[in-house]
């Protein structure tokens, strides 16, 4: 496809310094991937400031037809920022202001570009947390996370991102600038159009100011690791902290294959129960010390009365349960070290179906060749399958996509999704038809249209190739 | 008029009982919670399944008639009332409640299904669903997700859109699709579940919701702290609230309220006081107790002259069925109430309050504050009679004043009620052109002939 990035590029000079664009070959490869191993290379990186360049940015796009692929950190686990069919990549990392901090609402107001973790820090020194926190990479931006609607850990008890965000300001693929949503958690005036911004992928706007709830932060956790000799026992764990009337803030859990490769990997892996068919993890949180205390020993009861449970342990302290936590972030490193290639899941089910979907991929791993690794979030069902191949290896690459559709159909026949916090993007769209009727395929691509009627903002994603 | 030949085919699917048309029948279905619109349809029809609505729609559509969908018509924002006439489509029959999951805590529920009788059922398991919307007497869960509804204990839980997983709902054109799932944690496409929720039924027709559901928590407690300013009752809200104490309700009467529930049935409400909050946690026994004394704690300080924690749950019920009362009485004393929705942030209600008391004076009207001031939802009322022209233009004034003000604090114009007929007059005070707009266009792909629910949200 021939754009006419000159024009684009003379146009951008007149509003934008040089240092804002990018068009040199070295600088441009930068941009050309997130987290999955997709890559490809733009035309031209432009880095705009504000609201304003990125509007002029835009309609000069619209005016000569030039996609455009918004992009933040590039951690993205679905491709959703790689320009696929080259163009513009807008990027906003410059747009990394925290504008507001509002104690009186609990609520702030971010640039898009702000760093997630560099926003935890400002506000724990008001005492604040912003709940929605995708922790696993230092470098994920607001921007995207918002694009994303992104889950993490917590989850379970804080809900996902969308259930943070109150109002948005963003640019539409002509250069329009709209402001939807607004500074209250109750605000009934007309369609949502903050939930269907929120997590569109960067297809429908680009997120330019990000209005969200914030949380006092909870003073107390308490975590525990419980190591159990059965999956279905360990659904039965959980299930019992909840119906103690126990939310906690994160339930991971990881099968044994993963606490093998771990014990493999720390060096202190040698305290791991590798004989362990499941590991539990499990944090409380709160602000009042006797009840998070009574909590945890009731979780710790709960486990020993399940007659699956090896061992269960309460951390003594922050730094011991922080050895835990390691276990379970260092789970994607160790499976990485194995040295093979990865295709990777993150199919989600009704939580009481979590050990029941991996019982299952136990059964499709028993008749193939490729290994499969599977860990994730036990307290929303959200479950991470990593299913590892060589691709060099014609045999094990086919084995290997044959085993995610399979994954995946497995996960719909028990009421489940295809991806519960990475997004479609790239990786998940040629599977969308498993999971959606060509009505609501049809509607979605109807508002597409509507907000973008060239289809020009970062094209080639979300949607099936072919219908 | 309806056609007889659209009335023998809707009595074809849906059997002659469940098809009126009689005139009694047709006043009934005129008119919701508000009392200033009233429309007749031609006929109202109650399905009992998914296809029966897609049959309906379908033949609508074909024919180019109005379909207002319905529930327990409780609304207040005139959403449900049949404003061009045509069917409204009663879901009060699709009552079934279908599913409640312990494991996974959620249900599967029709969207007839009364709010109180959902939560009666889920007690017994130990469950409840969090947004309470306080007609939930007759609300029905389909209307509570078409408005996304709020409520009192919108400050800790958050309002209805975070409860709906998934919908089935039934196209303007008739197909029948499922947005959203059974899981939390869903990011395929767009979020179109989201898009429907708060819809105002302009979008489609629920014909069943798949909730997400809390466990009941164990304990409660109910603190009430007596102001001898108003504005300072705004103040501790967020006083509060910035020192880590998130009740799951913190509600705000006015003087003029306390004294007419003191009228009603006297409880011993400080008469002279100019407003009351009501606190109220719940969670775990001991983090309960905590919250409660740091509440006595932060209020004191705040310019509470008095603070009472209610000593049962006898005590505590008392003073819910005054703030529940508190409506009934803005109501029962005027002949025309126009009773408003606005929403800004807590830090503003001070400012909002003041602006009710200079806008009273100014157009000399009675105006009431009682509402949900942990997230900023008040709502000011002011009592007239609209056979009174000049009275009730002057009220009509005062709330366009506010309704501004509202606006000029960074509020919204509606925070649970939804636009409906009621607001529409003041939508474009508030969304820049472009937004509408684009409303209309995502309406008009849902929509083509405009036959759901037509009318409403925009003029």
């Amino acid at each position: 496809m021939h754009y006419d990035i000159e024009s684009f590029v003379d146009i951008a000079k007149t509003f934008l310094r040089h240092d804002q664009i990018i068009t040199e070959k070295e600088g441009l490869s930068h941009f050309s991937y997130d987290a999955t191993e997709i890559r490809s290379i733009p035309h031209v990186v432009v880095l705009p400031e504000s609201t304003e360049e990125v509007s002029k940015i835009m309609r000069c796009a619209y005016d000569l037809e030039i996609p455009v692929t918004p992009q933040g950190g590039r951690t993205g686990l679905s491709g959703g920022a790689i320009p696929v069919v080259g163009g513009i990549v807008l990027s906003l990392v410059k747009m990394n202001r925290i504008l507001e901090i509002d104690t009186k609402n609990l609520q702030i107001v971010v640039e898009p570009g702000v760093v997630a973790a560099d926003l935890q820090g400002t506000l724990k020194g008001y005492n604040l947390f912003f709940p929605p926190d995708p922790s696993s990479t230092v470098e994920s931006t607001i921007g995207g996370n918002v694009a994303e609607n992104a889950g993490y850990t917590r989850a379970v008890k804080y809900g996902v991102t969308r259930d943070y965000i109150l109002g948005l300001e963003a640019v539409l693929p002509d250069g329009t600038i709209i402001n939807v949503g607004g500074h209250t958690v109750k605000n009934v005036t007309g369609y949502d159009l903050v939930a269907l911004i929120t997590g569109s992928e960067g297809t429908l706007a680009v997120i330019t100011k990000i209005i969200c709830k914030v949380l006092p932060m909870p003073r107390i956790r308490r975590t525990c690791i419980v190591y159990m000799d059965d999956l279905i026992g360990a659904g039965d764990f959980v299930v019992s902290i909840f119906e103690k009337g126990i939310t906690p803030c994160a339930i991971e859990l990881m099968d044994n294959y993963c606490i093998n490769c771990v014990a493999d990997y720390l060096p202190s892996g040698e305290a791991l129960r590798r004989d362990a068919e499941v590991l539990v993890l499990v944090e409380i949180d709160g602000h009042h010390e006797v009840a998070i205390f009574d909590e945890a020993k009731d979780i710790i009861d709960l486990a020993n009365k399940n007659r699956h449970t090896i061992e269960s342990r309460l951390a003594k302290d922050e730094m011991e349960a922080e050895k835990f936590w390691r276990i379970r972030r260092d789970t994607l490193p160790a499976l990485k070290a194995k040295g093979k290639d990865h295709l990777e899941a993150d199919v989600v089910v009704p939580r009481y179906k979590l050990t029941f979907l991996i019982q299952a991929i136990k059964e499709i791993e028993r008749s193939h060749i490729v290994k499969i690794a599977t860990f994730g979030h036990a307290g929303d069902g959200n479950l991470h399958v990593t299913i590892q191949y060589r691709k060099g290896n014609f045999k094990e690459t086919e084995d290997a996509y044959t085993v995610l559709e399979e994954v995946y159909k497995k996960t719909i026949s028990m009421g489940g999704k295809l991806t519960g916090e990475h997004g479609v993007g790239i990786t998940v769209k040629n599977y969308l038809n498993l999971q959606m009727s060509k009505e609501e395929i049809e509607l979605m691509k109807r508002i597409k249209m509507a907000f973008d009627p060239k289809g020009l903002l970062n094209p080639k994603k979300v949607f099936p190739d072919h219908l | 008029m309806l056609k007889e030949s659209i009335k023998n085919e809707l009595e074809r699917i849906l059997g002659k009982e469940n098809v009126l048309t009689s005139p009694e029948a047709l006043k009934a279905y005129s008119y919701d919670g508000t009392t200033s619109w009233i429309r007749e349809p031609d006929v109202v029809v109650f399905p009992t399944t998914a296809q029966q609505v897609s049959e309906i729609m379908k033949l609508a559509n074909k024919e180019k008639i109005p379909v207002t969908p319905r529930g327990g018509g409780t609304n207040v924002s005139g959403g449900s009332v049949p404003w061009l006439g045509g069917i409204v489509l009663c879901t009060t029959k699709m009552n079934k409640i279908l599913k409640i999951d312990k494991e996974n805590l959620t249900a599967t529920v029709e969207p007839g299904v009364v709010l109180q009788d959902l939560n009666i059922a889920l007690a017994k398991e130990g469950l409840f669903f969090p947004p309470d919307p306080q007609s939930f007497l007759g609300a029905t869960m389909g209307g509570i997700i078409a408005e996304n509804a709020g409520g009192p204990a919108c400050v800790k839980y958050g309002v209805t859109k975070q409860y709906v997983l998934g919908l089935e709902v039934v196209l303007p054109t008739g197909e029948i699709v499922n947005l959203g799932g059974r899981t939390i944690k869903n990011v395929v496409g767009y979020d179109l579940l989201h898009l429907f929720i708060s819809s105002e039924g302009t979008l489609g027709v629920i014909t069943r919701a798949e909730l997400k559901l809390n466990p009941l928590p164990p304990a409660k407690k109910t603190t009430m702290a007596v102001y001898a300013d108003v504005a300072m009752a705004g103040e501790s809200v967020f006083r509060v609230l910035e020192n880590g104490v998130i009740p799951d309700k913190i509600e705000l009467l006015d003087n003029w309220v306390i004294n007419r529930i003191e009228e009603m049935m006297p409880m011993g409400l400080p008469k002279d006081a100019d407003a009351v909050l009501l606190f109220e946690c719940d969670g775990i026994p001991e983090a309960v107790e905590k919250e409660t004394e740091k509440i006595v704690d932060i209020v004191k300080k705040y310019g509470a002259v008095d603070v009472r924690i209610a000593k049962d749950m006898d005590e505590a019920n008392k003073y819910w069925l005054a703030r529940r009362a508190g409506f009934a009485a803005v109501f029962g004393k005027a002949k025309t109430v126009l009773a408003e929705d606005v929403t800004v942030p807590r830090g503003k209600i001070p400012d909002l309050i003041r602006k009710c008391k200079e806008v009273a004076k100014k157009y000399n009207v009675e105006i009431v504050v009682l509402g949900h001031a942990g997230d900023g939802n008040l709502h000011p009322s002011v009592l007239t009679d609209i056979n009174n022209q000049d009275h009730y233009n002057r009220s009509v004034k005062a709330m366009d004043e506010i309704i501004e003000e509202a606006v000029n604090l960074g509020g919204v114009l509606s925070g649970e009620h939804g636009i409906g007929l009621e607001k529409q007059r003041f939508l474009k005070r508030q969304l820049d052109p472009v937004v509408i707009d684009m409303m209309k266009k995502i309406k008009a792909l849902f929509d083509p002939n405009n036959i759901m629910n037509p009318g409403k949200i925009w003029e």
